[in-house]
């Protein structure tokens, strides 16, 4: 860390150009490195040329034999043929000085060169020429421009030395070793001359860099953060800017540590990587940014690797039937027709018709509408919390507060809170409500966030002004329609409201008087009340809230997994605005401020400019603060970044909201977080997180898995933006339809074992995932025609859309309550386990006495049986029932002889063997040991025959229904 | 054939839990009994358990040491608020108090994830969710949760029971009665629902042993298997579920915090434990994070807070559990040593954690320090003393693996997946 930390400072602090030579001179292993470096400057000193591998190789190893003394082997090395037939010409002088010239760039000075002269030629043989040339390169100083020119040269030189090992630099005649030697010696000590050199080496680091990395993905990629300032700023890596700076700062990295260039590849595939993930292993630039670090490694076999297998090899994908059968019941609450099944079969085009072809109707909305509240939880804010900005006092829609008064003043609690009930639905479902009217409608989805509408049931539309909308009646709460708010005021010199007054079901005011209604900015989502009213802000949080979660949910960018941040109590005990000026803050504030300043005119509850005089929603305190820097017509606070998304600020005129929707939705990010935004609506889990700490357990098959499921993420989102096979771009139909005919949703089986290994690569993926309490109620009815305690009254419902498992039980069945408990249980625990038996237990009997009264082409559930039919009677035709049941209720298909119809087949003739010898009762049930719950009223429509109804000579239909139970508490029909 | 020791490394590391090997038959476990309580959005510990004055020159650090200075109770230092001194002089005894503990985050998500899972990086379980799987996983609601930071990381499910509705909840634990008769009547017939589960559990196992499967259909079998072999012992709990007249009152805390439910997550927490279904629970009480208005906000939380923790203890003892209990409560976070412009307090890295147990002879204590400004102080591992030299800061990591320790857990194999290795080991309990 000591060593990170120094890295850093010097990053920031000292000359790239330090860590660039760092990257040529940092050696693999020291020892051998020394020996190689020291045969390397021989090279270049004596034969002005880099060395080539072979021949370094053979003198590094001679000298290591020599336990490193160079002046044993310089005279053998001194004495080769090339040098005879390069240099074998040449007076002593001019030997001498070429040393000079080649190793330091300058001729000798006079003295020097007199000097050495006098030794060479003494005729002692400790002064060869090599020798001298030993003695002239150990003799540079440090800190001299001489060591800079050797530093350089030997740089290029080893830099080119490498490119010839890794084939990539051709170095076998005179005319290459005379390139060479230009090559060196065109180096001097001005940085621009070994830029040059290193670039005109094929295969190099650098040249590679310069051609793959730089441009591609260090600028375009990981200069968005990593860069003085940004999100990343104090992460280990800084790019300064310019290719020379860059690349040295990357490759020094590299080579700061021989793990560092695997850290480097999970980051870009966002292991730990606040950034997210940027190249999956799968992406050319995984690969260069990989060659790369082997390059900087001198590892020509590839030290690093990217994993280029698929993450589905061997897996088996459900057949289109059963991908339709699941598709229907989650998506549109229901089980397909014959025709859509037959459409389905039809090839892989038929099924995405059948596919898109599901999604209409109330069922398709209804899954719309939980998929949606699934992620922004505004359900939550009618049914279990405050919603100030529609509450009482919420004095600046005068619409309510003076209906409120009435009510009030009438005194009917009744009427008043069914009143209350029915807008506060419509405000809270409204955002949800856009969502689905954009989809089915099949807007662009960009239009969520875009909308210059909302949407509003009865009670929310007189609120707001929109008076010329009528709504059927029976359908109040649950019938939403288009309209532009225009009840919202302002607090002006025209305000007037009287004193709370104290009524008898609570407390209200009157607004007297107002000006007009405002022009109120609609943003889609983003200026819904119930957006708004989710994520309050305070004085002090000034929108970052809101900030937060407009990231994560429509940019796929989680701002508290971001960056690096410090947690040194003495960097944050900082009141110097640290937010504005503070580094150790900055790092997220730079992300998250800008957007908060965008919801500017967004008081704390959501209400609009509901600051005097009306024009902005700064808080008073700011206002008055003479020190607040404060000035009249300010809209947002001077101490904080400006209103825009990173770095594009906001115009100063028209509205920043709708500025920001625009901006986002014209992010890139925008399509990806919508496929990660409906994923868990479809596949019954939220996308992978990026594992973070590479010994966990299962590390490298998590990774595996996760960059999958990125890739295909980011793959869908690219899609989404133009369209789907020529279909009309951001549509979210198509988007579903192409998630579904994905293996995260189709996966049915492996052709192979699965290993642990494969097991952890594969989890969450395909089919049977725990149905919802929703979805398992749906399921039921549209099985059985049935839902349990159905239209048993409960005033907090809408529309009487009470049922048990919707309603009463649906905590207990793993639900949410959009409050404290946001995550939907995904595997069933043994309180579930009660819930699904107790929905079989009082279903099953009514299901089937009803069933079995009815006309043959009307049944559902018990085709070709009549209450007579028994094993020992009619096998053949029990068997077939039960085929049909095991395609109805479980979607499996099995012939009558099969082992699985076999299983079924044996149980229900040992529950009809137990009931002859122990049921002496002629009816189905008998009040004592069993009990019926047939639907309301059924049984009163058959008047004096009703017993009648449920006679069972044979026992039979008490096994039915005991059979019933047996197939709704399957983990087929619990599970889909 | 999907193997045991497989099946509880895959259930670790997907998306929930499965199968653990059986340790005990719910009514068997007689061992000890966890309960966290996360004080949901960063609490006020200048305010309570490590109690800071103003200091002259400074920011204000706390309003309550204009007029009041710090308070003893036995050993444990606290501030003049809420109901502290009712709550410390009745516990202190019973309290071990740890200071100056380093949350290394000032953001929500973080600060809780590394509070209640012992890392800030995702991926662990909660310490009930791991003492849970480690002590009794197949307990039919081993591990209780109530809304807030429930990770379990896989190894285990989690269950919920919270709501005032006993009708409910007893026609859930005991869905074969009609729930309206006090005497024994099913719905279907006994011998007949015998006969359906085993057919059930031959079409699981089928599943369960196919290693073609893909792992979600596997685990979601297991899963189900388990649950059908252990839901009748729920029995247990339905039985000692009191009328609904004896429940606790629900607290209105005001607009900012709500309506608070703790005492009743406390009375079902205790309740479970009492009938042998459940042997961990997460209690969460939200509403701290005070950003405005801090102390008007602040104190009546705090003040419901420790009087809850006295219900808690009052029934355990009426339970007779209370000896078996073992009681964490900490927070995201802290808050900062000053005040905001709008008599708010924001996030503060800093914090405590206190754990109670009755007669614990590590209580009445306080280890770990902070300074005046409330910045954590380096601790000796051993001494437990300051030391700048050879001691280190408190993090999460060190309370969550001396709680380990602490219950004998460190080397269960859930506790193997999840290792604390390479810190250093604080012995806070003696």
């Amino acid at each position: 860390m000591v060593l990170f930390y120094k890295l850093q400072h010097s990053v920031r602090h000292l000359c790239w150009f330090f860590l660039l030579i760092l990257a040529y001179c940092v050696p693999a292993t020291a020892a051998a490195a020394t020996y190689e470096d020291q045969v390397q400057k021989m090279y270049v000193a004596y034969y002005g040329r880099p060395g080539d591998p072979g021949g370094l190789n053979w003198w590094a190893g001679k000298l290591e034999v020599a336990g490193g003394d160079l002046s044993e082997i310089i005279d053998s090395f001194g004495s080769s043929s090339e040098y005879v037939d390069r240099f074998g010409n040449m007076e002593n002088s001019a030997l001498i000085n070429n040393i000079f010239v080649q190793l330091l760039g300058r001729d000798a000075d006079t003295e020097g060169l007199n000097w050495y002269l006098g030794k060479l030629e003494s005729g002692d043989p400790d002064w060869s020429l090599a020798s001298i040339a030993l003695r002239i390169t150990d003799g540079v100083q440090e800190g001299t421009d001489d060591n800079l020119v050797v530093v350089n040269r030997m740089a290029v030189a080893n830099a080119f030395t490498l490119a010839v090992e890794n084939g990539d630099q051709s170095y076998d005649g005179d005319s290459d070793i005379l390139s060479a030697s230009q090559l060196l010696a065109g180096v001097d000590s001005d940085e621009a001359t070994l830029t040059l050199a290193l670039s005109a080496i094929s295969g190099s680091a650098f040249s590679y860099y310069s051609d793959n990395v730089n441009q591609d993905i260090v600028v375009n990629m990981c200069s968005a953060c990593h860069i003085e300032g940004g999100v990343a700023a104090v992460s280990d890596i800084v790019y300064p800017g310019g290719l020379e700076a860059n690349y040295g700062v990357l490759s020094a990295y590299i080579l700061l540590d021989e793990g560092n260039g695997a850290v480097i590849l999970d980051k870009v595939r966002g292991v730990g990587h606040g950034g997210g993930v940027q190249l999956p292993s799968t992406s050319d630039g995984y690969q260069k940014l990989s060659t790369f670090i082997d390059l900087v490694n001198n590892c020509s076999d590839g030290c690093v690797s990217a994993n280029k297998d698929g993450l589905f090899n061997g897996v088996v994908l459900a057949s289109a039937e059963q991908t339709l059968r699941r598709a229907a019941l989650i998506v549109a609450e229901r089980l397909p027709t014959s025709a859509e099944i037959t459409q389905a079969n039809s090839g892989d085009e038929g099924l995405r018709t059948a596919l898109r072809g599901l999604m209409a109707g109330e069922g398709f909305h209804q899954f719309l509408i939980s998929g949606a509240d699934d992620r922004l939880f505004t359900e939550t804010l009618w049914r279990n919390g405050s919603f100030d900005v529609i509450d009482a006092g919420a004095d600046l829609y005068p619409i309510m507060a003076n209906r409120e008064n009435d009510l009030m003043r009438a005194g009917d609690a009744e009427a008043y809170y069914l009143w209350r009930r029915e807008f506060t639905v419509g405000f809270a479902r409204a955002p949800l409500e856009l969502i689905a009217y954009v989809v089915e409608n099949d807007r662009p989805y960009t239009e969520i966030l875009t909308a210059n509408y909302t949407m509003v049931n009865r009670g929310s539309a007189e609120i707001v002004g929109a008076d010329s909308l009528t709504f059927p009646e029976g359908a109040a709460y649950n019938t939403f329609q288009k309209a532009v708010n225009n009840g919202h005021v302002i607090r002006d010199e025209q305000y007037q409201a009287s004193e709370l007054e104290q009524l008898e079901i609570g407390s209200s005011i009157r607004v007297l008087s107002h000006s007009g209604t405002v022009n109120y900015p609609h943003a889609g989502i983003l200026s819904e009340p119930a957006f708004l009213a989710r994520y309050p802000t305070t004085e002090t949080n000034r929108n970052r809230a809101r900030s937060r979660w407009t990231n994560y949910h429509f940019l796929g960018f989680d701002i508290e997994k971001s960056a690096q941040r410090t947690t040194d109590p003495v960097a944050l005990a900082d009141t110097n605005n640290p937010t504005l000026n503070n580094p150790n803050c900055t790092v997220c504030h730079v992300e998250v401020d800008p957007v908060a300043g965008a919801f500017q005119h967004f008081g704390n509850e959501g209400w609009y400019n509901d600051s005097w005089p009306g024009t902005d929603s700064l808080p008073g305190a700011y206002k008055e603060d003479a020190n607040s820097g404060y000035q009249e017509g300010d809209t947002w606070f001077r101490d904080m970044r400006s209103p825009g998304l990173g770095e594009q600020i906001a115009p100063t005129t028209g509205s920043s909201i709708q500025w920001l929707a625009q901006h986002i939705v014209s992010d890139p990010r925008f399509a990806t977080a919508a496929v990660k935004f409906w994923w868990p609506a479809l596949m019954g889990a939220a996308p992978y997180n990026a594992p973070e700490v590479s010994s966990d357990v299962g590390f490298t098959e998590q990774l595996a898995r996760f960059e999958q499921q990125q890739g295909d993420i980011a793959a869908l989102g690219d899609t989404f933006v133009s369209g789907f096979d020529g279909g009309s771009a951001f549509n979210l139909k198509d988007l579903l339809v192409e998630m579904m005919m994905s293996a995260w949703f189709r996966g049915e089986g492996s052709t192979e074992n699965i290993d642990s290994s494969r097991a952890i690569e594969l989890a969450n993926v395909g089919v049977k995932r725990l149905l919802t309490p929703r979805e398992l109620d749906e399921k039921t009815y549209q099985i059985l025609g049935l839902r349990w305690e159905e239209g048993n009254q409960d005033p907090w419902e809408p529309d009487n859309t009470y049922t048990a498992l919707s309603s009463r039980y649906s905590a207990y069945y793993g639900g949410i309550d959009g409050k404290g408990t946001l995550v939907r249980a995904r595997q069933i625990t043994p309180i579930m386990a009660n819930i699904a038996e107790a929905n079989a237990l009082w279903m099953a009997c009514g299901a089937i006495i009803k069933d079995i009264n009815l006309p043959e082409n009307e049944r559902r559930l018990l085709a070709g049986i009549d209450r007579n039919m028994t094993p020992n009677s009619h096998e053949s035709d029990i068997r077939a029932a039960l085929v049909g049941l095991h395609a109805l209720m479980w979607g499996e298909s099995v012939a009558s002889n099969s082992a699985e119809l076999n299983q079924s087949y044996s149980l229900l003739t040992e529950l009809w063997e137990y009931r002859v010898a122990n049921d002496t009762h002629s009816w189905a049930w008998n009040d004592e040991s069993d009990f019926c719950s047939l639907p309301d009223g059924w049984w009163e429509l058959n008047g004096d025959n009703a017993g009648e109804l449920a006679e069972d000579p044979t026992k039979m239909l008490g096994t039915w229904i005991a059979m019933l139970v047996f197939f709704m508490t399957d983990f087929n029909f619990l599970h889909e | 054939m999907i193997k045991r020791r497989r099946l509880l490394q895959l259930a670790s590391l997907l998306s929930a839990g499965a199968a653990m090997p059986k340790l005990y038959a719910a009514s068997q476990y007689n061992g000890r009994l966890l309960i966290t309580l996360q004080a949901s959005g960063g609490w006020d510990v200048s305010s309570f358990c490590d109690p800071k004055v103003n200091i002259p020159g400074e920011l204000e650090i706390t309003r309550w040491s204009n007029s009041g200075e710090i308070q003893t109770a036995g050993n444990i230092q606290y501030a003049p608020y809420a109901n502290n001194q009712a709550f410390f002089d009745k516990y202190h005894n019973d309290t071990l108090i740890i200071n100056g503990v380093d949350a290394q985050t000032n953001a929500h998500s973080v600060g809780e994830l590394h509070n209640w899972s012992g890392r800030n990086s995702s991926g662990y379980p909660t310490l009930s969710a791991l003492f849970a799987a480690s002590q009794a996983p197949e307990m039919p609601m081993s591990y209780l949760s109530f809304g807030g930071f429930n990770a379990t990381g896989g190894i285990i499910r989690s269950s919920r029971i919270e709501g005032a509705d006993r009708n409910a909840l007893t026609t859930v634990l005991r869905p074969n009665q009609v729930p309206w008769e006090a005497a024994e009547h099913p719905l279907q017939v006994k011998a007949q629902m015998t006969m359906i589960r085993a057919a059930q559990e031959a079409r699981l196992q089928s599943i369960i042993v196919d290693d073609t499967q893909l792992p979600l259909r596997q685990l979601n079998a297991s899963a189900y298997s388990e649950s059908l072999r252990s839901k009748d012992d729920l029995f247990a709990f339905a039985d000692i579920i009191p009328d609904e007249s004896a429940f606790p009152s629900d607290t209105d805390l005001g607009r900012f915090a709500g309506v608070s439910t703790l005492q009743k997550q406390m009375m079902f927490a205790l309740l479970a434990f009492k009938s042998g279904t459940a042997c961990s629970a997460d209690l969460v009480q939200f509403g701290f994070d005070t950003h405005a208005d801090h102390d008007s906000n602040h104190e009546p939380l705090m003040a419901h807070t420790t009087d809850s923790l006295d219900y808690l203890w009052s029934y355990a003892d009426e339970l007779g559990i209370a000896d078996r209990l073992t009681v964490v409560v900490a927070s995201d976070f802290s808050r900062t040593p000053f005040y905001n412009g709008f008599e708010g307090k924001d996030h503060w890295p800093i914090g405590s954690v206190m754990v109670m147990e009755r007669n614990a002879a590590w209580g009445n204590q306080v280890v770990g320090a902070t300074d005046g400004a409330q910045n954590a102080l380096e601790i000796n591992p051993s001494t437990l003393m300051q030391d700048n030299s050879s001691g280190t800061i408190i993090y999460p990591k060190h309370v969550h693996k001396a709680l380990r320790n602490y219950f004998g857990i460190n080397n269960s194999a859930a506790s193997q997946l999840f290792p604390l290795s390479n810190t250093e080991t604080f012995n806070f309990f003696g």
